[in-house]
């Protein structure tokens, strides 16, 4: 009978405690349900920090996969008429020996003018010359490196076979220069905005936790234990958070599909190669959790601090 | 049954109890009197668990409290009405609201019913609805007592709280407290209205000196 009791009583605490998670989880719907403007207002710092920490993610994450395809060097090598093959294959072999050398094609003049007629109209330009202007041709494609790109093109000046040789060199330098400098101050705008939006969290929830000091002493007073009165915190601030980013999320998105559909008409005038990466499922998912581990970590610390204080 | 042994309070450097010792059985009723300042309040916070010694040990059911952690503390004020000079109710909420919080938070069901009752009892039942911040301080006062008495504590602890009811009121008040008394639940009442002492009879203590000796 003893052990019926106690199952009874056990079985009464759980629905108790399950009942009390249910009754914190729906009041903390209240505010974005009921006034909808007034939660706007006061979690729209932390959406706007989550928007410019997610599109200085993009920015930063776009920029590594758009320049990726522009680090290989280009040389396009023009020979001289009267280099036979023999030095051709010579110089073919001497250059395709180094290290940094990705590939080397050799195209004959009847072929550099087939590659050159591959382009868009000029085929007509072709059709009008009654002669073939361009020369043997060399292309090599070559990892881009300051240093020991110098050493080749040291080379390629005394070689007495080349009569003039194009590098895309000091564009690549540019590219890369300008590349870095997105990628620091995305950096270091990312870090900065984490900080930021841990700070309007923190401050976020001791405003709310403050204005609920009395209520939080009471509860202590009559015996609630610590779990009991931040439960409800850990909720509001949860949930809260939750709608912030989900709303940071759908904003981002839209902005996103603003941002491709007006770049991709620029970017197709110049046929520049382009794919536009979003935010993975993965990413939203990780950046989520970090958020909501945060807010809870934070939520703990300050609705302690007041279960903490005195009652005068 | 609730001993106090050699128990000290110390203030920043003001002494407030010194080697206070006390001995109450269950179901007793106590006056606490003394001068403003003498220590009444930091004796019942003592007691309730809200403050902790500098010295001495506090034994309720055998059991020290003062070396209860956070979550004991918790659970042995469930078993405690405490009524405190400033009221701590939520002003934003109704009297009824108020009164169920204990019950509430003990998970104890049959609230309002019970709540109803206990705000009969002090006189409240047409303010049950009523938003405390509307109410008189004698009526927050009695939702107060009211909030104490609902979960059938083991010990009431009363911080002066008759203090805005009018003398009749008083006496209905306390009167109540005793009547509980008797049931089995042991009451401390910290006051400054030594006629409704006099008058109603019950074992007196007082704290002067930082000791607290018989009246």
């Amino acid at each position: 009978m003893k052990k019926l009791f106690q199952h009874k009583y056990l079985f009464y605490k759980l629905r108790f405690y399950f009942k009390h998670h249910l009754e914190c989880f729906l009041s903390s719907f209240e505010v974005p349900i009921k006034s909808p403007l007034k939660f706007i207002y006061i979690s729209m710092p932390i959406i706007l920090s989550i928007l410019m920490i997610f599109t200085f993610f993009l920015i930063y994450k776009n920029i590594e996969n758009n320049l990726y395809n522009n680090t290989q060097e280009r040389i396009i090598i023009f020979l001289k008429k009267n280099t036979s093959d023999i030095s051709v294959n010579k110089l073919r072999k001497i250059i395709s020996s180094r290290d940094d050398i990705i590939s080397v094609k050799y195209y004959t003049e009847i072929e550099s003018l087939k590659l050159y007629a591959g382009g868009d109209g000029r085929n007509t330009i072709i059709e009008n010359f009654d002669y073939n202007p361009l020369p043997k041709t060399m292309v090599i494609l070559k990892k881009f490196n300051n240093i020991s790109g110098e050493k080749l093109y040291n080379f390629l000046d005394k070689n007495s076979n080349i009569e003039l040789y194009k590098s895309n060199k000091i564009f690549l330098k540019k590219i890369k220069y300008t590349k870095n400098i997105v990628f620091q101050l995305s950096t270091f705008f990312i870090f900065s905005l984490i900080a930021l939006l841990f700070l309007i969290i923190n401050s976020f929830i001791r405003s709310e936790a403050f204005k609920m000091k009395q209520e939080i002493l009471i509860c202590n007073l009559l015996g609630a234990r610590s779990s009991f009165i931040r439960r409800r915190y850990i909720y509001t601030s949860v949930i809260y958070l939750s709608i912030s980013f989900l709303l940071s999320y759908i904003i981002l998105q839209y902005l996103f599909y603003l941002f491709i559909n007006s770049t991709l008409i620029i970017l197709n005038q110049y046929s520049a190669d382009h794919v536009f990466l979003n935010i993975s499922f993965v990413e939203a998912l990780f950046s989520y959790f970090s958020i909501i581990i945060i807010t809870m970590i934070v939520t703990f610390y300050e609705i302690n601090k007041l279960i903490k204080s005195r009652i005068s | 049954m609730i001993s106090f042994n050699n128990v000290c309070k110390v203030y920043s450097g003001n002494k407030v109890l010194f080697n206070t010792n006390l001995l109450i059985d269950k179901g007793e009723f106590i006056f606490l009197t003394g001068s403003p300042g003498s220590g009444k309040t930091t004796f019942l916070k003592l007691l309730s668990g809200l403050e902790k010694p500098n010295k001495g040990s506090i034994l309720v059911n055998n059991e020290n409290i003062v070396n209860f952690h956070h979550d004991e503390v918790s659970d042995y004020r469930k078993k405690l009405g405490i009524i405190l000079q400033n009221n701590y109710l939520l002003e934003g909420e109704t009297a009824l609201e108020n009164v169920i919080l204990p019950l509430k938070i003990n998970g104890n069901g049959d609230t309002q019913n019970k709540a109803k009752a206990v705000l009969d009892l002090v006189g409240l039942n047409n303010h049950a609805n009523k938003i405390v911040n509307y109410l008189s301080e004698a009526e927050k006062q009695r939702v107060s007592i009211a909030r104490a008495l609902i979960s059938g504590p083991e010990i009431i602890i009363a911080d002066n709280p008759t203090r805005d009811l009018d003398q009749e009121l008083s006496r209905k008040m306390v009167e109540i407290l005793i009547k509980l008394s008797k049931y089995g639940t042991t009451v401390f009442v910290a006051t400054h209205e030594l006629n409704l002492v006099e008058e109603l009879n019950q074992r007196v203590f007082n704290i002067k000196n930082e000791k607290i000796v018989p009246a």
